[in-house]
């Protein structure tokens, strides 16, 4: 079997083990809260970030509020159980299709947009980033929040993402990356790698690129206003509150029910702060629009 | 899967030029209620590849709707044909089945009213 597929199944593995719990203690975004970075916040606050943190990237990427500029048909790539599907598709009133490699996550996703009334406007199936199963140029909005770090060949993920925008179309793309490389470095310090590779293997990662990275391939895509940022500091207060929330009775015990991937995960959480504070690891956002 | 999924999704094979509309296979089809919207109809009706809605209309066993797809106007002022487009398009569910890649002919499952595009190493 080649790598590829191991970390495949390993991802959807991982996320059909550990969705449930994450849905319980976490609500049904998958991804960071946006933070003030001098604010003080409160345990609740955390539900109010992660949409902000919706919001914040959507207004990077200059997704106005004018009814005829707002997107039509969004594809929310590595969708999760479908948050910020169904939280696109409400503010937006438009069509949309998430993919995920978890079987799970896909029914888990149906049923919540069952029962939140949006069984027509979102879909969702199980198919792979790296070959999406769209015809070219389906998509006003190419939506992928906080799943490239799973995808290896990060020019085929760039491409897929290219190649379903509709023109004239956004990609908004919020993801982990290592820092940018100094101009005489071939690659990260070893220590750096060391540190990377411990998170990759908990959390099923292939190998990180940088911001820069995605912006050359963007560039060589002939994108136009492609925008990019570093919002680690936005996210800071997040996985501490995660790992606070390891620690409470209930995430104690579900995490101890949900199984090995999932507490291997949660082991490596302290390394994520880690790479936060010593400026390895990034939270970036990257946006574009397809020529017309 | 409701058909206006199925009229978004192509089979992705290697080597495949044309990999849409995908054969629908039914084993189980499911109808849910939906509420109508007339607007919503009226908006996605363009991006509708009529031909490949319809004929997978009637796979799905439901025979109301034309072959030939309908004047603009005709979802202005049509009530009745925009409840047929409607049950069509959101209530009519593939729950068990498949989708077949029109080249190929291979078999993506749909289980559970979800289909599974995965493709294997050498298809990729």
């Amino acid at each position: 079997m080649s790598s590829d597929r191991v970390l495949q199944d390993g991802i959807a593995e991982f996320y059909d083990q550990s969705s449930g719990l994450w849905e319980d203690i976490w609500g049904d975004h998958m991804h960071h809260g946006f933070y003030d970075p001098a604010s003080n916040f409160s345990a609740s606050d955390h539900r109010a970030a992660q949409i902000r943190m919706i919001e914040e990237s959507l207004r990077f990427a200059g997704i106005t509020d004018e009814p005829e500029k707002q997107p039509k048909t969004i594809v929310d790539v590595g969708c999760g159980i479908g948050g910020s599907s169904r939280y696109l598709a409400r503010k937006f009133g438009a069509e949309c299709h998430g993919i995920t490699l978890s079987p799970v996550q896909a029914e888990r996703a149906n049923v919540l947009a069952k029962d939140e009334g949006l069984a027509d406007k979102v879909s969702f199936q199980v198919a792979d980033a790296l070959k999406q199963p769209f015809p070219d140029g389906q998509f006003d909005l190419v939506w992928s929040m906080e799943s490239g770090e799973h995808m290896p060949e990060k020019a085929k993920f760039v491409n897929e993402l290219a190649r379903v925008t509709a023109p004239g179309g956004a990609i908004i793309l919020v993801t982990w990356c290592h820092r940018d490389l100094g101009p005489s470095e071939e690659s990260l310090q070893p220590w750096e790698k060391k540190l990377l590779d411990r998170i990759c293997n908990a959390y099923y990662l292939p190998e990180w690129c940088s911001t820069s990275d995605y912006v050359k391939l963007l560039q060589s895509l002939s994108f136009q206003d492609i925008k990019a940022a570093d919002w680690s500091e936005h996210v800071a207060p997040f996985w501490p509150a995660v790992i606070r929330s390891a620690f409470t009775w209930k995430g104690f015990m579900s995490l101890l029910r949900s199984g090995l991937k999932t507490i291997k995960g949660a082991l490596v959480m302290p390394l994520m702060i880690q790479g936060y504070q010593k400026g390895v690891i990034k939270f970036a956002i990257i946006t574009c629009r397809k020529p017309e | 899967m409701r058909l206006l999924t199925h009229n978004m999704l192509s089979s992705n094979i290697k080597g495949v030029t044309n990999g849409f509309p995908l054969r629908i296979q039914v084993e189980k089809v499911v109808e849910k209620q939906v509420e109508i919207n007339h607007d919503f109809l009226r908006n996605i009706f363009p991006k509708i590849d009529w031909k490949a809605f319809s004929d997978a209309s009637r796979i799905m066993g439901y025979n109301e709707l034309p072959e030939e797809p309908p004047e603009p106007s005709v979802l202005e002022s049509d009530v009745e044909f925009l409840g047929k487009f409607h049950h069509a398009l959101l209530e009519l569910h593939l729950e068990e089945g498949a989708l077949l890649c029109p080249e190929t002919g291979r078999k993506f499952p749909v289980s559970k009213g979800i289909p599974n595009m995965l493709l294997l190493e050498d298809e990729v």
